[in-house]
């Protein structure tokens, strides 16, 4: 996947391209779209986000149309203007894993106006699929050949946690199975109580993530070589990336940084671009 | 839709915790939008926009760091105008705000449509239209617009919400509502609520919605 600069939005917050009149497309390597499964979501009961001094928190729940609906909106140009501004990164997720190497099928026929495609292994805010769809290794194993094979070609990505298996472990497979890369990290679960009484048990981001995700690159850029690192987790400036990079990353991912001020992008991506990474 | 900063020109205190701040500069808005607004957190915070003194307004209520740092600020960073701008209906209406949304009932009350400020303690300055103080005051205009009123907006808490919900029919009833957001542009989904099982998002269908689609649950 050539991007440039190494800058990518991620998959969540950059919700079903909203942010589009606020980015700067020379600034901005590509544009993920929120998760869509095969099954339309309506997401989760309110409340479902909060945010504190370190960090946001969220419990949506994967809100989507659909797979099918998803199709009828590339279909119709709902995605049009994102196309031919921005290279897209489709996010794609199931309640188990036959419903991911479903949608894969359903994709293949559209691969070719994203510049990868992102397979969500991680939410931590759905009963079933997400998180839990990688506790029976061996029949992950078989649902990455099965993707690989359906996506010929296609740049594939894992968006993976640090929950239910160990980063490298999680890289390694990915890797033997011959995908092309994984995002570091998916939000990680955390508790959240407001003043009031009520509770938000959802996925944290924001710069709380830092650390943890920074780490995940560095275990996986150690022990798995040629495995393409999206680092993701509380880059908010540009020496935050420059972090990311040095720890093995080779892009980064904008997430809630978008929430403080959708130029934060922007500026990380020009300084980027300036800096000679690219 | 951008994401500008804009100075503000004045700030007038209302009650001990709310303020009126009047910015400089035009921002074109419609009646029911609102701005994100950087309060120095990582999350901005969403306010619905009003005039005041011929210019461009915001209310703010301090209940924090953020809020405290903005009423502080003589500049503001925000991006918008942002929602569904709230369609006027026909016949006689009433528009009933706190403190908080008194930019936004000065909007309506220049449009000819009658505003009441409902506070619990008397302004400390004098504003163009009705005020009622306390909250048997607030529950006495409620009674009193039922039957009088072809319409009734309520931008204040969900307790003032809830109360109008008891007193007037919902078809008559529209209300603001403040789930918290994080984007403000529909991108998060982060602000939804359900009406009849139907997911909705505060910032993209609202944030002004008609009671009635609660089904006689408002959130």
């Amino acid at each position: 996947m050539k991007i440039s600069p190494p800058l990518v939005i991620a998959s969540g917050p950059a919700g079903r391209g909203e942010y589009l009149p606020f980015l700067d497309p020379r600034y901005i390597g590509a544009y993920t779209l929120k998760t869509v499964t095969y099954s339309p979501k309506a997401g989760n009961p309110p409340p479902r986000m909060r945010a504190s001094e370190f960090y946001v928190i969220n419990r949506i729940g994967l809100e989507n149309p659909g797979i099918h609906g998803f199709v009828e909106e590339i279909k119709s140009g709902v995605y049009d203007e994102l196309f031919s501004k921005f290279k897209v990164i489709v996010s794609l997720g199931g309640d188990e894993l036959s419903e991911y190497e479903k949608v894969a099928q359903i994709m293949k026929e559209f691969s070719g106006r994203f510049v990868a495609l992102e397979f969500n292994f991680s939410c931590p805010n759905v009963k079933s699929g997400g998180l839990s769809v990688i506790s029976d290794k061996e029949r992950w194993k078989a649902a990455l050949r099965n993707i690989r094979r359906t996506l010929k070609g296609e740049f594939l990505l894992a968006k993976i946690g640090i929950e239910g298996i160990f980063v490298e472990e999680a890289a390694m497979v990915l890797k033997e199975e011959g995908w092309d890369g994984v995002v570091l990290l998916n939000s990680v679960r955390g508790y959240h109580k407001d003043p009031d009484g009520t509770v938000i048990a959802g996925g944290l981001s924001g710069p709380i993530m830092k650390p943890i995700s920074l780490r995940a690159v560095y275990e996986v850029r150690k022990k798995v070589s040629g495995i393409y690192i999206i680092g993701c987790g509380g880059v908010y400036t540009y020496e935050d990336a420059l972090e990311y990079f040095e720890a093995g990353a080779d892009a980064v991912c904008i997430g809630s940084a978008l929430f403080k001020d959708p130029n934060i992008a922007n500026e990380i991506g020009r300084k980027l671009s300036k800096g000679g990474i690219v | 839709m951008e994401n500008f900063s804009v100075e503000r020109k004045e700030l007038l205190r209302l009650t001990k915790d709310t303020y009126v701040a009047v910015l400089g500069g035009e921002i074109d808005f419609k009646p029911g939008q609102f701005v994100m607004v950087d309060a120095g957190k990582l999350v901005r915070k969403p306010f619905m926009l009003g005039r005041w003194n011929a210019k461009a307004a915001l209310s703010i209520k301090v209940v924090g760091d953020g809020t405290r740092r903005l009423v502080q600020s003589d500049s503001f960073r925000m991006h918008g105008p942002l929602g569904k701008p709230f369609k006027i209906p026909e016949g006689r209406g009433a528009v009933l705000v706190a403190p908080s949304g008194a930019a936004t009932g000065m909007l309506f009350h220049e449009m000819g449509i009658r505003t009441v400020i409902c506070t619990k303690e008397p302004l400390e300055i004098d504003v163009p239209f009705e005020s009622v103080v306390g909250d048997k005051a607030f529950l006495k205009l409620l009674e009193s617009l039922e039957g009088n009123a072809d319409w009734v907006l309520v931008i204040g808490s969900k307790e003032m919400r809830k109360r109008a919900a008891e007193v007037l029919k919902d078809d008559i009833l529209y209300v603001s509502l403040d789930e918290f957001m994080a984007c403000g542009v529909g991108a998060c989904k982060g602000c939804a609520v359900f009406a009849k099982g139907r997911v909705m998002h505060v910032c993209k269908n609202g944030p002004i919605f008609h009671a009635k689609i609660f089904g006689g649950e408002l959130p």
